[in-house]
């Protein structure tokens, strides 16, 4: 079996009166994708912000390849290799497509010649490069914030909803896209509350309902599309 | 000719005192959006700077360089004694500024009384025909324009600038790429700090150094600020000092100074009312994307 990239264990944590994650504990191993499977307010926002050092946790650990990372703050997990691509997308708005990138590797190494690879995978970032970042579509702001990510090259990907507020043909590219990445050898967790996008991408998975994670699901459970979808529906 | 020159002039000097006023203060708001109402004592500290060290012995331009990195090291301790505590808290950051100031103000008093011993003006003055001039507000016009040019290629063409831009538009998106925010905050406060100071020292020659001195140059700056807008912070310091300057100077000429002064609010006030964004804004939307 291979090693564990990121274990969770027992993580509390919310914002003021009340805590949205309420003990949830993972793991995820080196090249796979997990995916968390939860219906909106369930926490998988919050679960992914707490893992980045986003939102402070009360309780638990975040364990990165073996070291204990729960009380880094965001900027050093990123510098460890966290590659964050948030819900809502969140690029930089006044920023050229070009400079989005270039952020992304500032801080991992600078690495200029993978904003090159990047391109290459995304050949529409590489036509709007000059162009400002907030006046890409949809669809394209979601490629370049996994872009942003990528050009870093992280050691494990958080991708937090990739699929909202894209159109339905681009949510099958990110999956696709998802896939492509995991043969290159990258590690990903991914929460979702679309089963399509959880099936298309995730090898096994996790249940979350009320800032816990319920069940896990096993490879054979992931292909059990009514299953995930009953899951949903409670 | 002479009257082409003069008008030129004269617009040329309102431009670079309105640059020079807000040039810190445009660091700090447009970047931060701290509104550092002890941006005008900042000026004043390195107006002492400069002052003390010229009557020392102190080369003019060498007393500037060190007011800049005075006044940044002043800005460093405020940053991180007080500002810090107050990011994304923009009321209770002015209330706490304007404490400074009047600190910084008063402070300066006690400690050195009513007034500091002037700076003579450099360079003298020159004539064309019946035009007559400061060489030194010509360096300070091309000075003004050199600190745009430097602020630009700082915030465009550098990591640190990199850093800066992503800090200010996203802070926890800039946190979750590695940027350290907090230190870039340090910096860019450092920075406006310092400017104000540089500018506090270029200044000082023109006008009496005195604990209140800040006071004049702080309502041009806030309405050059508030009308360049916080779009794009250098479009918007060379437009908005364009553009009021453009208002001011006929209105100098003709009627004098005070008029002249009227004149810009107004111009302010209806820019304001149609681009509440401010001119970056428009630049930006116009020229830019």
């Amino acid at each position: 079996m291979n090693e564990t990239v990121l274990s969770i264990a027992g993580l509390t944590a919310g914002y003021g009166s009340g805590d949205i994650l309420q003990g949830a504990s993972l793991e995820v191993r080196r090249g796979d994708v997990v995916g968390v499977l939860g219906r909106n307010g369930v926490g998988k926002t919050t679960l992914m912000r707490t893992v980045m050092g986003l939102t402070p946790s009360s309780a638990g650990s975040i364990t990165h390849n073996g070291a204990d990372v729960t009380g880094l703050d965001a900027e050093e997990r990123a510098v460890r290799g966290f590659g964050y691509v948030p819900q809502g997308r969140m690029v930089f708005p006044h920023m050229s497509v070009e400079d989005n990138l270039r952020i992304g590797a500032l801080e991992r190494g600078r690495n200029w010649r993978r904003l090159e690879d990047m391109y290459q995978r995304f050949p529409r970032l590489r036509e709007r490069r000059r162009q400002r970042a907030g006046t890409l579509s949809g669809g394209e702001q979601e490629m370049l914030v996994i872009a942003r990510a990528l050009v870093g090259d992280p050691d494990i990907l958080l991708l937090d909803e990739p699929s909202e507020g894209v159109q339905p043909n681009i949510v099958k590219d990110i999956g696709a896209l998802i896939n492509e990445l995991n043969q290159t050898g990258i590690t990903v967790l991914l929460v979702e509350q679309n089963v399509e996008l959880m099936q298309a991408a995730a090898r096994v998975g996790y249940v979350m309902e009320k800032g816990r994670i319920t069940q896990a699901l096993s490879e054979a459970d992931m292909h059990d599309g009514e299953r995930l979808r009953h899951v949903l529906s409670l | 000719m002479d009257g082409v020159l003069s008008v030129l002039y004269q617009f040329g000097t309102n431009a670079a005192f309105l640059l020079l006023s807000a040039i810190g203060l445009i660091v700090i708001l447009g970047m931060m959006n701290i509104i550092n109402l002890a941006h005008g004592e900042l000026m004043m500290i390195g107006a002492y700077v400069a002052s003390s060290l010229y009557h020392s012995g102190v080369p003019f331009a060498a007393c500037v360089v060190v007011s800049f990195f005075a006044v940044a090291l002043v800005g460093v301790a405020l940053e991180r004694v007080l500002i810090r505590r107050f990011y994304g808290r923009e009321l209770q950051a002015l209330v706490v500024t304007w404490g400074v100031s009047l600190i910084l103000a008063q402070g300066a008093l006690l400690a050195f009384g009513p007034f500091l011993a002037s700076i003579p003006i450099p360079f003298g003055s020159g004539t064309v025909g019946t035009f007559s001039f400061s060489w030194y507000w010509i360096a300070l016009i091309v000075l003004a324009l050199l600190l745009v040019a430097g602020l630009w290629f700082l915030y465009y063409r550098t990591a640190f600038g990199l850093r800066a831009r992503a800090t200010m538009q996203e802070r926890e998106m800039a946190q979750a790429l590695g940027v350290k925010t907090g230190r870039v905050y340090m910096l860019t406060f450092a920075l406006g700090s310092g400017l104000a100071g540089l500018a506090g020292a270029l200044m000082a020659p023109t006008t009496t150094i005195a604990p209140y001195m800040g006071q004049q140059y702080v309502a041009p700056a806030f309405i050059t600020v508030v009308t360049g807008g916080s779009a794009n912070v250098i479009a918007g310091a060379l437009g908005s000092t364009g553009f009021l300057s453009l208002a001011e100077t006929p209105f100098t000429i003709w009627f004098g100074t005070f008029i002249g002064i009227v004149a810009m609010l107004l111009a302010s006030l209806v820019l304001i009312r149609l681009l509440p964004k401010g001119l970056s804004e428009w630049i930006q939307r116009r020229w830019l994307s």
